[in-house]
């Protein structure tokens, strides 16, 4: 079985808090999930946040304080029992100062349709500094 | 030493935010080339697309906080010194003018360490309401106003067993394939 695909999110240096923020801009769906934190040699580390409908955004910390670590996200669409399928499409990105630096749909499961079962999405990705 | 140091901290601080009020009255006059960031097609700053503009805004704020500091220093754009309280201590115009122009990027630093804050409160709230809804429904009650605080008060009908899956979880491998977080799983 290959390995996941793991997001390589290159953030150019500078001060400021990043931030990971779940959307749904395109679909009327809410969404939740867990953030979790691994060190460089993928380590676990924790929980970094939890997502849910009215709080779409973890606080990771400064640039400096998180380089190579890895994340996890384990998230899902939630459903509205919807009599068809209706499309769904979520996407992550990495905010500093308001900016999103990187944003992204993620690959497994990221889009797709959802009726009355709710989806999972799952999107890893590792922080470096952009040189 | 302590006098000093504030009155090191109140001069850069005067000046930083001279230079922020004069930028962004330059940015709001000349919108196109000040303020206007290039955005690649998903959304993104387009760093390399908009070094020029940035390379603007840090001209403008340098002069600007350059002129500022010399106003300290009767005007001696080069060779002048700020005097920091009555200490006897200084700095020289151009080190002050290159500090405080940071400007428009260190109040938003400051700003985005606010905001992290105030997001890490609520992080620590909802934790706390998925903590208390996870012990209620091991007690058997049924929580309602801490989980509907943990999703906003939303009535997704997937929404409790979301939540209540978020409980559950325990870190997995970082490569660990498949989501824990579907509905059979």
């Amino acid at each position: 079985m290959p390995d996941p695909v793991i997001a390589t999110v290159e953030i150019p240096p500078g001060p400021g808090s990043l931030s990971v923020e779940l959307s749904s801009p395109l679909t009327p769906q809410a969404l939740a999930g867990v953030l979790w934190r691994y060190s460089a040699d993928e380590t676990p580390e924790g929980q970094a946040g939890a997502f849910t409908p009215a709080l779409n955004s973890v606080p990771i910390g400064a640039l400096s304080s998180i380089r190579n670590k890895f994340f996890l996200i384990e998230g899902t669409v939630l459903h509205h029992n919807d009599p068809q399928p209706v499309p769904y499409q979520v996407v992550v990105s990495i905010v500093r100062d308001g900016h999103a630096l990187h944003t992204e749909v993620p690959p497994e499961q990221g889009t797709g349709q959802i009726k009355d079962q709710n989806m999972p999405f799952v999107y890893r990705f590792q922080i470096k500094e952009a040189v | 030493m302590i006098e000093d140091l504030s009155a090191f901290i109140a001069t850069v601080l005067a000046v930083s935010l001279t230079t922020e009020r004069i930028v962004a009255v330059v940015k709001t006059a000349f919108p196109v080339w000040m303020a206007a960031e290039r955005k690649t097609e998903s959304a993104e700053v387009d760093l390399l697309g908009d070094r020029w503009r940035r390379l603007r805004v840090h001209l403008v704020a340098f002069v600007v906080a350059w002129v500022a500091s010399a106003s300290l220093a009767n005007f001696q754009f080069l060779s002048g010194s700020v005097k920091l309280g009555t200490a006897g201590a200084e700095i020289p115009v151009f080190f002050l003018a290159i500090l405080s122009m940071g400007g428009s990027a260190f109040w938003s630093s400051v700003i985005s360490y606010a905001s992290a804050a105030k997001d890490i409160q609520n992080q620590a709230r909802a934790s706390g309401s998925l903590a208390f809804q996870m012990q209620a429904r091991a007690a058997g009650r049924v929580p309602t106003d801490s989980g509907l605080a943990a999703g906003g008060g939303q009535t997704a009908p997937g929404l409790a067993e979301a939540l209540t899956k978020i409980t559950s979880l325990t870190q997995p491998p970082l490569k660990a394939m498949g989501s824990r977080m579907a509905s059979h799983a």
